[in-house]
């Protein structure tokens, strides 16, 4: 039994002291380096994407960054949750259109291009949106599934993401710690 | 091991690997609570795991419910009661009550002090589960092994957790025994603490 507590607190020990090592590590590495990679999760930088509107304007995500954050804003004509949410992210389009660009992004893959457009007609959408058409924004965003938003600061950074509905208070909260990270 | 972000789909119902192995982990949790209070000898444990899987129900009705607190024009529809969940403050607030409501079973029962130590082992066994399934992007690493991620190789955090996790459980059962009443559960307290500020450089 000694030797068994003995061998845990030795490789206890050894764990720490090796963590505590490789932090410095880290820490060196994060002066030489520009940041994390493109990744679709909270903490990473956005995938970068070029893509056209549904009026055939060119689009391309870091235009958008820069001077504030952007809100991307996943959704397909048949999906219920995003009939819901649509309601709310036309409402923040309105509030906050100085201080965030909205995008919604239609993954036409999964859609078909004409009921996504009398979708945004049927919900008054006045924010960007933009096509999907071959699929690999929504790809690289892993969305579906859908409404899928997710918010990315002037740096390019994605600091929250929500898969489902999401309502007008929650979007309020998030677009306001993207405005005071701005700040 | 999954990504969390990849869903898994049975007919018109989607879950994301994220959400089914959190509702996993909270079934293993309560499960240990189970196996810890009665390998102790804890009488009446059903009735205290009842009480522990309540406070779990409230949990998630409040999570389910607090769009509708903060947005009450939301009842309006009632088809939004299975959209929406969560929110601003939702996890603060539901985690605060459910944890006030076993506060106030523990003091108004009787129960005894091993409750807390089963619900402490119970959390870390819950996260070793979920992190030996669901995969945790790190930040940039300096060691030539982890994830893959956009041409880069990033720390494999979720394995960090389940290896500090499993040696602390390791620490409580071997280094514990027979010692003052609350020595484990002050032990795995402090120990969740600085596995938290160990891995801390290595999180995004």
């Amino acid at each position: 039994m000694i030797l068994i507590k003995r061998v845990i607190f030795i490789v206890m020990m050894a764990s720490v002291c090796a963590f505590l090592w490789l932090a410095q590590e880290q820490q060196n590495l994060d002066q030489g380096t520009t940041g994390a990679p493109a990744h679709a999760q909270a903490g990473h930088q956005a995938p970068d994407f070029s893509a056209e509107t549904f009026s055939a304007e060119p689009f391309d995500l870091t235009d958008q960054l820069g001077q504030k954050g952007t809100v991307l804003y996943f959704w397909t004509s048949w999906c219920p949750y995003c009939q819901a949410s649509s309601e709310a992210m036309e409402e923040a389009h309105q509030t906050f259109s100085d201080e965030v660009n909205i995008v919604g992004v239609n993954a036409t893959m999964h859609d078909r291009q004409s009921e996504a457009e009398s979708f945004i007609s049927q919900n008054e959408l006045t924010f960007k949106n933009i096509l999907d058409e071959d699929g690999i924004i929504s790809r690289n965003y892993y969305a579906p599934p859908v409404p899928a938003t997710i918010f990315i600061d002037q740096h390019g950074m994605i600091t929250y993401r929500k898969t489902g509905a999401i309502s007008y208070p929650e979007l309020e909260s998030e677009i306001r710690s993207l405005v005071k990270e701005e700040e | 091991m999954f990504h969390p972000l990849q869903t898994w789909s049975l007919g018109p119902l989607t879950v994301s690997i994220e959400l089914l192995f959190l509702m996993l982990s909270a079934l293993v949790a309560v499960t240990v609570v189970s196996f810890y209070l009665n390998k102790s000898g804890v009488e009446d444990h059903e009735a205290v795991v009842d009480k522990i899987t309540l406070a779990l129900i409230i949990w998630i009705v409040i999570f389910k419910l607090w769009p509708f607190i903060l947005q009450p024009g939301l009842v309006t529809d009632l088809r939004n009661l299975i959209y929406f969940s969560g929110g601003p403050w939702a996890v603060p607030t539901a985690s605060t009550v459910a944890f006030a409501l076993i506060v106030y079973f523990y003091k108004k029962l009787k129960w005894t002090f091993i409750v807390w130590e089963s619900l402490l082992t119970a959390v870390i066994v819950s996260i070793i589960f979920y992190h030996v399934f669901v995969q945790q992007f790190g930040a940039m690493t300096p060691l030539p092994f982890g994830f893959q991620l956009d041409g880069g190789t990033v720390h494999p955090v979720n394995f960090y957790y389940v290896w500090f996790y499993s040696l602390t459980l390791l620490g409580a059962m071997f280094f514990f025994k027979g010692t003052i009443w609350y020595a484990r559960s002050v032990y795995l307290i402090i120990a969740m603490g600085a596995i938290y500020f160990l891995i801390a450089p290595f999180q995004v």
